[in-house]
C-alpha cells in the first residue's frame, strides 16, 4: 500500500478518535470540532499502538490492518449522523473556524486581521517542521538508541519480540530475546513509532517520525479548544496556540522527532487541562478525557507514575468534600512514609528494588536516586532563564504563580487552587529530583532536565492564559458559550 | 469617574511609546558597553604569565616573581618567547608587558614573526613614551598583518655591561576593541548565530553554545523589564493607571521578537537539512549524513551477516557514538553492546563478535583465532577484516 497506507495508518485512527469522541459528548460549545480533532489524535493513535500489543498474537500486519478495520468500523458508526458531505460542510463547518471566520468581509477587523496573521504564521511554523520530519533521518541519540530501536527490530521481525534486561539476555541465550539498557523504558512510544511503518512492510525512518509532527498540530488544536471552552475568544484562544508552539524547545521535539517527552507534554498538558475544566464546570466528560489521558503517563515514560502524584493532590485541593478525607490520608501516608524513610527499608520485588532510607530511594519502574543536596540554583536559573528553551515563559510563570498566589490568598476558585497546586507542585517535585538526590546532575549537564519541565510547557501556557482571563473576569463557571 | 477622552488614549500611547523608546536606548546602550569593553569569547585575552614564557637568549631561571633573567647572552642580548597558539594580527593589535629591571640604557624591542617572516622576524624599537606606558599599539605598523605565530621581547643590554637582574612577569595580548560603528553589525549577527542541530538540541536549546557574549534571550528580557519598569513609572497603577495592555504589548513585542529569531534559526536549519538530503530516501540519506565514513563498514557487514538475524556482540565502549551508530544500522540482528569479554556477557558458539579498533583489537590473536578477555577466552573465526575500523569475528568455542 505504500504511503497511502502510511496516511490511512496516521488518518484513520485520529478520526475514529475525534468521531467518537464527538459521538460521546456532542454539545454545542465553542471550539468543539478543535477539541474532538485535538484530543481525538491522542486517542486514537495511542490507542491503536497499544492495540498492537493486544493483538500481536496475530503478527503485527495482520494485527494492523484488524485495528485499521475496527477504526473504519468506528468512524462509521460515529459519524454515521454527519450528512456528509453537505450536511456536514454547512452543519459543522459553519461559523467556528477561525480563519474562515477572519475572512467573512463584514467581520474583518483588526481582530480579524490578526487571527488571519496568526493562523498564517503557525501554518508557516508548522511547514517548516513538517519538512524537517521529511527530510531529516532520524537525528537525536535516545530515538536510535531505544525509542525507535525497539520500534525498527518489532518493524522488520514483524512481531514485538521482548526486550529483558542485559543479564537475562546473557543467562537464557535466547534468539528470540533482545536486549538493551533501556530495556525497562515503557513501550508505548516505540508502539507508536511502529505503527506508520507497518504498511510500508519496511523500516523508514520519516514513517516512524510522521506521529510526531501529528501530535504536534493536535496538541495546539486541543489547547485552543479547551481555551475556547473556558470563555476566551477566538483570537485569545489562537494566541495561547502560538505561545505554547512558538516553544524552542516544543519545536524541537516535533523537528528532531523520536523522544517520548513531546507524548508526555501532550498527555499530561491535555490531562491536566481536561481535569481543570472539570474542577470548574463539573463535566464529567472532561473528567473522563483526563482520566484515560492520566491512565498513558505511565505507559510514555517511567516518570509519569510520578506525576500521578501531582494529580492526586490536585483531586484532594480541588473538592473540599473529599479535602477534609483526602489530607487526612495524604498526611497518615505522608508521615508513615516519613517514618520508613527514618528507620530505612530495602526490599527485592520481582519488579525491582524498593528502597526508602536516608541515603537512597528506589521504586519499581521508577530507579534509584541516591539523597544528597545539591544547591544547583544558577544551573536551575539558567534553564527556567537564560536558555532559549522557552522564550520568556520562565519569567512568566513565577509572575504567574506569585499572581495566583495573591489571588488565592484573598480568597480564590477551586479551579485556581487546583491550578496552583498542580503548577507549584510540578516544580517542587523537579526541585526535590534536581536538588535532593543524584539527578542533580542531569540539570548540571543539561541532558534531562530540560525535557522534564517540557512534559509541564502545556500546562503552563494554559495556567497562564486562564489565570490572565481570570483577571479579566472572562467567563464563569455557568457560562455557556454557543457556536 | 469621568470617562476616558481621545486625549487619554494619545497620553497613553505616549507613556508606551517612551517606555518603548527608552527601553530600546537602555539596552542599545548596555550592549553597546558590552561589545565595546567587554571580552569577545571567540578572541579573548592572551595572558602569558611567566612560566608560559621561554627565555632563548641569556641566563635565568622561573621565580615565584616572575622570569628572573642573571645574565644576558651574546652581544649582550636578552630573548624572551611567549608560547602563543597563532593568532590574526587584526584580531589583537595591543600589547602589555610587566618587566622589572628595565633602565634607559637598556633598548626594549618587540620581535614576532608571520608563517612567511620565521626565517627573519621581524623587530621593533619601542619608544620610551611605549616603555613608560608598558604597552604598544600595533596598528599602524604595516608589517604587523597576517597570522602572528611567534610573539616575544628582546632586551638588548650595552656591551660590557653588568647590569641586571631582570624580571620578566607577564605579557598580555589583548584583542581589538570594534569601532563604534561596527557594533550594530556585530551585535545583530552575534544574536543571529546558530550552530544548527547537535546533539544536545533535543534537551535545550542554546544556538550559539553559550558562545557569545550575552545569551540571546537577556536582551530581550532586559529590554521587556526595562520598558515594563519605565511603563510603571510613567503610568503609577495606585493612581488610577489600571490598564494591563502596555505591559502585555510589550511582553508579546519581547516573545515575538524571539520567536521570529527563532524561526529564521529553524528556516537556516532547514535550509541546511534540504542541502544534505533533498532528492534522498530511506537509507540513502545516511550515505551523506554524520555515518557516511562508516557507512560502507554498514554494508559489509550487512551483506556478510546475511539476512537472518543474528546473535552478534559488539566490543567497543557503550557510549561510543559509532558503535551505537553500528548497532542501529545492523538492526534487526540481534545486538547487543559490551566493553569487554566477561562472564557475564553471554556467548555462546555461533555468536557474532565485531571488535572495533582500537579498543578491542588488542586483545584478538589472529594467528591463535583466539579473542582473549579479562575473565574469558573464546576461540574465533574471522569472518570479514574491516582493515583499521575492526574485526568481524564467529564464535567456534567458549571456555
Amino acid at each position: 500500500m505504500g504511503w497511502i497506507g502510511v496516511g490511512l495508518a496516521l488518518l484513520l485512527p485520529w478520526l475514529a478518535g475525534a468521531l467518537a469522541l464527538r459521538r460521546l459528548w456532542l454539545d454545542g460549545k465553542a471550539g468543539a470540532w478543535a477539541l474532538y480533532i485535538g484530543y481525538g489524535y491522542w486517542l486514537g493513535l495511542p490507542g491503536a499502538a497499544l492495540g498492537l500489543m493486544a493483538l500481536s498474537g496475530f503478527g503485527l500486519r495482520p494485527a494492523f490492518w484488524l485495528i485499521l478495520l475496527s477504526c473504519l468500523a468506528i468512524t462509521g458508526w460515529a459519524g454515521r449522523d454527519l450528512g456528509w458531505p453537505k450536511g456536514f460542510v454547512a452543519g459543522e463547518l459553519g461559523a467556528g473556524r477561525p480563519v474562515l471566520h477572519a475572512l467573512r468581509l463584514r467581520r474583518i477587523g483588526w481582530q480579524g486581521g490578526l487571527i488571519l496573521a496568526l493562523s498564517l504564521w503557525l501554518g508557516w511554523r508548522l511547514a517548516i517542521l513538517a519538512l524537517h520530519v521529511w527530510y531529516q533521518p532520524l537525528f537525536p541519540w535516545d530515538a536510535w538508541t531505544t525509542w525507535a530501536l525497539r520500534a525498527r527490530v518489532w518493524s522488520e521481525l514483524g512481531q514485538l519480540v521482548p526486550f529483558v534486561a542485559p543479564e537475562r539476555w546473557a543467562t537464557e541465550q535466547s534468539d528470540r530475546l533482545y536486549t538493551l539498557e533501556a530495556w525497562r523504558y515503557p513501550p508505548l512510544v516505540s508502539l507508536i513509532a511502529l505503527w506508520p511503518t507497518l504498511p510500508l512492510q519496511r523500516w523508514d525512518e520519516t514513517a516512524a517520525n510522521l506521529p510526531w509532527l501529528g501530535a504536534g498540530l493536535s496538541l495546539g488544536l486541543g489547547l485552543y479548544a479547551q481555551l475556547r471552552r473556558w470563555g476566551a475568544d477566538r483570537l485569545t484562544s489562537l494566541f495561547g496556540v502560538w505561545l505554547l508552539m512558538s516553544l524552542p524547545l516544543l519545536e524541537t521535539h516535533i523537528a528532531l522527532a523520536g523522544y517520548a517527552d513531546l507524548w508526555l507534554a501532550g498527555a499530561l498538558g491535555l490531562s491536566l487541562i481536561a481535569f481543570l475544566h472539570w474542577v470548574r464546570s463539573g463535566e464529567r466528560q472532561q473528567l473522563a478525557l483526563c482520566l484515560i489521558l492520566a491512565a498513558a503517563w505511565p505507559l510514555i515514560k517511567l516518570e509519569g507514575t510520578v506525576w500521578l502524584s501531582l494529580l492526586v493532590l490536585g483531586l484532594i485541593v480541588a473538592r473540599p468534600r473529599w479535602g477534609r478525607l483526602g489530607l487526612a490520608l495524604a498526611g497518615a501516608m505522608a508521615l508513615g512514609l516519613l517514618a520508613l524513610w527514618f528507620i530505612g527499608i530495602r526490599l527485592a520485588t520481582p519488579w525491582g528494588m524498593l528502597e526508602l532510607s536516608t541515603q537512597a530511594i528506589a521504586f519499581p519502574f521508577i530507579g534509584h536516586f541516591a539523597l544528597g543536596y545539591h544547591p544547583n540554583w544558577w544551573a536551575l536559573g539558567l534553564m527556567l532563564f537564560g536558555l532559549e528553551n522557552w522564550h520568556l515563559l520562565g519569567y512568566l510563570l513565577i509572575a504567574g504563580i506569585m499572581l495566583a498566589g495573591h489571588r488565592l490568598i484573598r480568597g480564590g476558585e477551586p479551579w485556581l487552587r487546583a491550578a496552583f497546586v498542580l503548577v507549584s507542585g510540578s516544580l517542587g517535585l523537579l526541585w526535590v529530583l534536581f536538588f535532593l538526590t543524584d539527578a542533580a546532575a542531569w540539570l548540571e549537564q543539561g541532558t534531562a532536565s530540560g525535557r522534564l519541565l517540557l512534559q509541564f510547557a502545556v500546562l503552563y501556557v494554559f495556567f497562564l492564559l486562564v489565570l490572565w482571563l481570570d483577571i479579566q473576569g472572562v467567563g464563569s463557571p455557568a457560562a455557556k458559550s454557543s457556536r | 469617574m469621568r470617562s476616558p477622552t481621545p486625549s487619554d488614549a494619545w497620553q497613553r500611547i505616549a507613556r508606551l511609546g517612551v517606555s518603548l523608546l527608552g527601553a530600546t536606548l537602555g539596552v542599545a546602550l548596555w550592549l553597546g558597553l558590552l561589545y565595546w569593553l567587554g571580552d569577545d569569547p571567540e578572541r579573548p585575552r592572551i595572558q602569558l604569565e611567566a612560566e608560559s614564557l621561554q627565555l632563548t637568549a641569556g641566563e635565568g631561571s622561573q621565580t615565584d616573581q616572575g622570569l628572573a633573567i642573571s645574565r644576558p647572552g651574546a652581544n649582550g642580548l636578552i630573548l624572551v618567547q611567549g608560547g602563543i597558539q597563532p593568532l590574526r594580527a587584526r584580531d589583537y593589535q595591543v600589547l602589555r608587558w610587566r618587566i622589572q629591571g628595565l633602565e634607559e640604557a637598556h633598548e626594549l624591542r618587540l620581535v614576532w614573526a608571520s608563517p612567511a617572516s620565521v626565517r627573519r622576524p621581524f623587530d621593533r624599537v619601542l619608544t620610551p613614551a611605549e616603555r613608560r606606558a608598558g604597552m604598544i599599539r600595533l596598528d599602524a605598523d604595516p608589517r604587523w598583518e597576517g597570522m602572528i605565530i611567534a610573539l616575544g621581547l628582546a632586551i638588548v643590554t650595552p656591551p660590557g655591561s653588568s647590569d641586571g637582574p631582570w624580571v620578566i612577569q607577564s605579557l598580555s595580548i589583548l584583542p581589538t576593541r570594534p569601532r563604534p560603528s561596527e557594533l550594530m553589525h556585530l551585535i545583530w549577527s552575534d544574536w543571529l548565530s546558530d550552530q544548527g542541530w547537535v546533539g544536545r538540541s533535543i534537551n535545550f536549546t542554546d544556538s550559539a553554545a553559550g558562545q557569545g557574549r550575552v545569551r540571546p534571550l537577556w536582551p530581550i528580557a532586559v529590554w521587556c523589564g526595562l520598558a515594563i519598569l519605565l511603563s510603571l513609572l510613567l503610568a503609577i497603577p495606585w493612581r488610577g493607571n489600571h490598564s494591563w495592555w502596555p505591559y502585555l504589548l510589550i511582553l508579546w513585542l519581547g516573545w515575538l521578537a524571539l520567536d521570529i529569531r527563532w524561526q529564521i534559526l529553524l528556516s537556516g536549519r532547514l535550509d541546511h537539512i534540504r542541502s544534505l538530503y533533498a532528492g534522498l530516501a530511506g537509507e540513502e540519506r545516511h550515505r551523506v549524513s554524520l555515518d557516511q565514513p562508516f557507512w560502507p563498514i554498514v554494508q559489509s557487514l550487512r551483506a556478510k551477516l546475511g539476512p537472518q538475524p543474528q546473535r552478534l556482540l559488539i566490543l567497543a565502549d557503550p557510549a561510543d557514538y559509532v558503535a551505537n551508530r553500528l548497532r542501529y544500522h545492523l538492526l534487526p540482528h540481534n545486538v547487543r553492546l559490551v566493553p569487554e569479554l566477561a562472564d557475564t556477557t553471554g556467548l555462546r558458539v555461533g555468536d557474532a563478535l565485531l571488535l572495533l579498533s582500537p579498543v578491542a583489537r588488542g586483545s584478538y590473536d589472529p594467528a591463535r583465532a583466539e579473542l582473549r578477555g579479562s575473565q574469558r577466552r573464546v576461540r574465533v573465526e574471522q569472518q570479514l577484516d574491516l582493515g583499521g575500523f575492526g574485526v568481524l569475528l564467529q564464535v567456534t568455542e567458549v571456555d
